[in-house]
């Protein structure tokens, strides 16, 4: 049982790492913070598909000519993953974009403070 | 060479093509931006016109992007749910984006007007990607299509738009990143589960699996659930809503009550009843749960409402309600409940969308939008309010408006389960809405004006005709409600119930 | 901008590899790990170390606004490509059923229009990556 669990460590550190990311993101009061949650928490699903579809001593699932044998990686979740990656970057960028303009505007960057300077008048 | 037999994919192309074409025109033919968007959402609806005729004479129809086989290649499936949804998004789409086409003019500025039509569009894009998709992981893609669009379209109007905005935009992307976060992880248990991510292919292996990986699959649907609760904004997790819409331009709030919560419901929908199997989710419980939920979010969406003082944030709360009728049609395990929920959406998009967009247009004429500010507005903008009213009407459900039909058929539903508690929450929250709908009605047509407020008159036409035609589409859909239900019936039929 | 000779004469000297890379992984996307997002990554980070290393306007000159936004909208030619197999009478983006060949696996020439679009991609994501960091970078200054 033991044996079991300790030899799927990968999704053991995939679901650490998405509390990590998670608790980064709701505990912390930095925007910045928040965001750097927000990527742990996706880098984990990252590397639970990742290795969800990962074989020992596979190749890039690549055919070239003669090469018909071969044990390939299951290409599927990569592919996923890359598209995943893709939204995670534009998530991030949009983000700090929006950071950048609520610092502009409040000159701060922390949560409460931010919504404390909205709620009084004027 | 049929080109009707590509209208699955191409009514997605067509919003993507033209938002990507938004950028370069501002920059060497300004004039042609609008005309260009209009012109792809028009061509998207009449897409999906005749798909809607297509399906009801042949049967659903199953397109294979790139000729790849399904399941190995992206199916692009049209049965009768989502021709029904694609013709409700594209056209209630259509309609505020021509309402858009004006209200940028003032409302936005003027550098970011190039940028909301490409975003406008790429939403559409996404939703009607959504709902066409026969493939998980092309759902997720268009879902944060939609979602980005969405985000960023809250801060629009820039120097133009209100304080909170970016705030407002960041919370929502905040949510909405978690949201989408489960979704993934819950895309991977799916797929770790069964080893496919086609839909149809996924609800077949999906049986077996239950068996050989109970956790797996019952892990897989607890995170879509939490993920699109959040992505519809049903009750408790609606905390972004509000705000989003009270800070975005108003024909954003339309889209995103009108459309985004509802294709997001239509996932859930999905999920139930074409992927896991509704007697496999019922019997873990989750089904009961869920109605309980969406019981919950009709009432206090409600209560909510009647606190409020600001327009659009009683239109946001109630929103936060409808979307509960939706979700507990669809959970009540009843052919008729399920008619009515599906109804709701036709019906709320139409609503919302005229209150929201008349709204808009009292904003556009004097930049206010308290309950104070609408007093004789009646008098003023006699056809935009006359919209506003039939819409607000209809809400609370006087026949034979279309808000009517669909409460008559929820109704039925929850007599039909004997869930007698629910039909009392639907009795109880049409209460609810005539008190908060009604006293809307009256500030509007029965005061009078404050002495020194602004005065003004009738929404330009290219606004009008848009709020006009959906309050009128509110009469049309109620008297003919048949014409909805041939769709919705067979919709409801193929899903099993 | 300080004045740094070294990273300034190490950046002038890296980027045409770096971009020259980037290409690399671009035209070589249906071989070799890698591929349209991977390669414009790497283009983009090249156009990025350029303004950091000499600073914004320096940069535009080498890659104006106008042109990125161009190339941003490439997308428009993916959808194009798409659109040769509704063309040829079969379904959109289809690439061997529409006659293209296939050419023999491992050539460079070869699997339909894999190619034509992990080109079209790595345009879209190099000048995308460089507006990304354009604009956050001129907000922060404004």
């Amino acid at each position: 049982m033991i044996y079991q669990v300790i030899s799927q460590y990968n999704y053991i550190a995939a679901v650490i790492l998405f509390f990590i990311g998670l608790y980064t993101m709701i505990s912390r009061k930095n925007l910045i913070k928040k965001i750097i949650g927000l990527n742990i928490m996706d880098t984990s699903v990252f590397l639970f598909f990742i290795s969800m579809g990962s074989v020992e001593g596979g190749k890039a699932p690549i055919i070239v000519l003669g090469s018909e044998n071969v044990i390939y990686v299951n290409p599927l979740p990569q592919a996923l993953i890359l598209t995943a990656i893709v939204v995670a970057v534009s998530v991030t960028a949009f983000a700090l974009a929006l950071t950048v303009k609520l610092y502009g505007d409040y000159g701060t960057l922390d949560a409460d403070k931010i919504r404390e300077l909205r709620e009084e008048p004027g | 060479m049929i080109l009707s037999s590509h209208f699955p994919v191409l009514i997605v192309v067509a919003p993507l093509f033209a938002a990507y074409l938004m950028p370069l025109c501002w920059r060497w033919k300004r004039g042609l931006t609008k005309p260009i968007a209009v012109t792809a959402l028009t061509l998207s609806f009449l897409m999906a016109l005749n798909m809607a005729f297509q399906v009801l004479r042949s049967g659903p129809i199953s397109y294979h992007a790139g000729n790849w086989q399904p399941p190995w290649g992206i199916e692009i499936y049209v049965d009768y749910l989502s021709v029904y949804m694609a013709l409700v998004v594209t056209g209630v789409g259509l309609l505020i984006l021509i309402y858009s086409t004006k209200y940028s003019d003032k409302m936005i500025e003027k550098g970011n007007i190039a940028i909301f039509f490409a975003l406008i569009l790429l939403l559409i894009a996404g939703l009607t990607g959504m709902v066409v998709t026969g493939d998980l992981f092309n759902l997720f893609v268009f879902l944060e299509i939609a979602s980005l669009a969405s985000y960023a379209l809250v801060p629009i109007a820039g120097s133009k738009g209100t304080k909170g905005r970016f705030e407002a935009s960041f919370r929502y992307l905040y949510m909405g990143a978690i949201a989408s976060t489960f979704t993934l992880i819950a895309i991977g248990f799916a797929y770790m589960a069964t080893g496919t991510l086609n839909m149809a292919d996924l609800a077949l292996r999906l049986v077996e699996a239950r068996e050989a990986y109970p956790t797996l699959v019952l892990m897989s649907l607890g995170f879509f659930v939490v993920g699109f609760s959040l992505k519809s904004a049903l009750f408790p997790l609606h905390l972004w809503l509000p705000d989003a819409y009270a800070h975005a331009p108003a024909p954003v709030s339309a889209l995103s009550s009108g459309l985004t919560i509802k294709v997001m419901a239509y996932v859930i929908i999905r999920l139930f009843y074409s992927i896991f199997g509704i007697a496999f989710v019922s019997s873990t419980g989750l089904l009961s749960m869920i109605q309980i939920i969406a019981a919950l979010a009709i009432i206090i969406g409600s209560l909510y409402a009647i606190a409020q003082k600001d327009v659009i944030r009683i239109l946001a709360y109630s929103s936060v309600s409808q979307i509960g009728y939706v979700i507990l049609g669809a959970t009540l395990l009843s052919s008729d409940g399920f008619t009515g929920g599906l109804l709701h959406i036709l019906h709320h998009s139409i609503m919302k969308g005229t209150m929201i967009l008349a709204v808009g247009a009292v904003m556009y004429k004097t930049g206010k939008r308290n309950i104070q500010d609408f007093k004789g507005m009646g008098r003023r903008m006699p056809y935009t309010m006359g919209a506003f009213s039939i819409a607000a009407l209809s809400m609370v459900g006087i026949p034979p408006l279309t808000g009517f039909v669909s409460k008559w058929f929820l109704l039925l539903g929850t007599l039909e389960a004997k869930s007698y508690a629910f039909t009392f929450v639907i009795l109880a929250s049409s209460l609810l809405n005539a008190v908060y709908y009604l006293r809307l009605i009256n500030y509007i047509h029965f005061k009078d004006p404050d002495e020194g407020s602004v005065r003004v008159d009738e929404a330009p036409m290219t606004m009008l005709i848009p709020i006009v035609i959906l309050g009128l589409g509110a009469i049309f859909v109620g008297m003919m409600a048949n014409i909805p239900l041939t769709l919705i019936s067979k919709a409801v039929s193929s899903l099993g119930l | 901008m300080t004045e740094d000779i070294i990273v300034k004469t190490t950046a002038r000297l890296m980027t045409p590899f770096i971009q020259m890379f980037g290409l690399y992984i671009i035209l070589h996307g249906h071989l070799t790990p890698g591929g349209g997002f991977q390669g414009g990554a790497v283009i983009g980070a090249s156009m990025i170390l350029l303004a950091v290393v000499y600073g914004l306007e320096e940069g535009e000159k080498r890659m104006s606004h106008d042109l990125s936004t161009v190339l941003e909208s490439s997308t428009i030619v993916y959808v194009l490509i798409g659109f040769i197999g509704i063309a040829a009478g079969v379904n959109f983006l289809a690439s061997g059923a529409a006659g293209i060949p296939l050419g023999r696996p491992g050539d460079l020439l070869s699997g339909g229009m894999i190619l034509a679009l992990n080109i079209v991609i790595g345009f879209k994501v190099a000048s995308t990556g460089k507006t990304l960091f354009y604009t956050l970078a001129k907000e922060d200054e404004g």
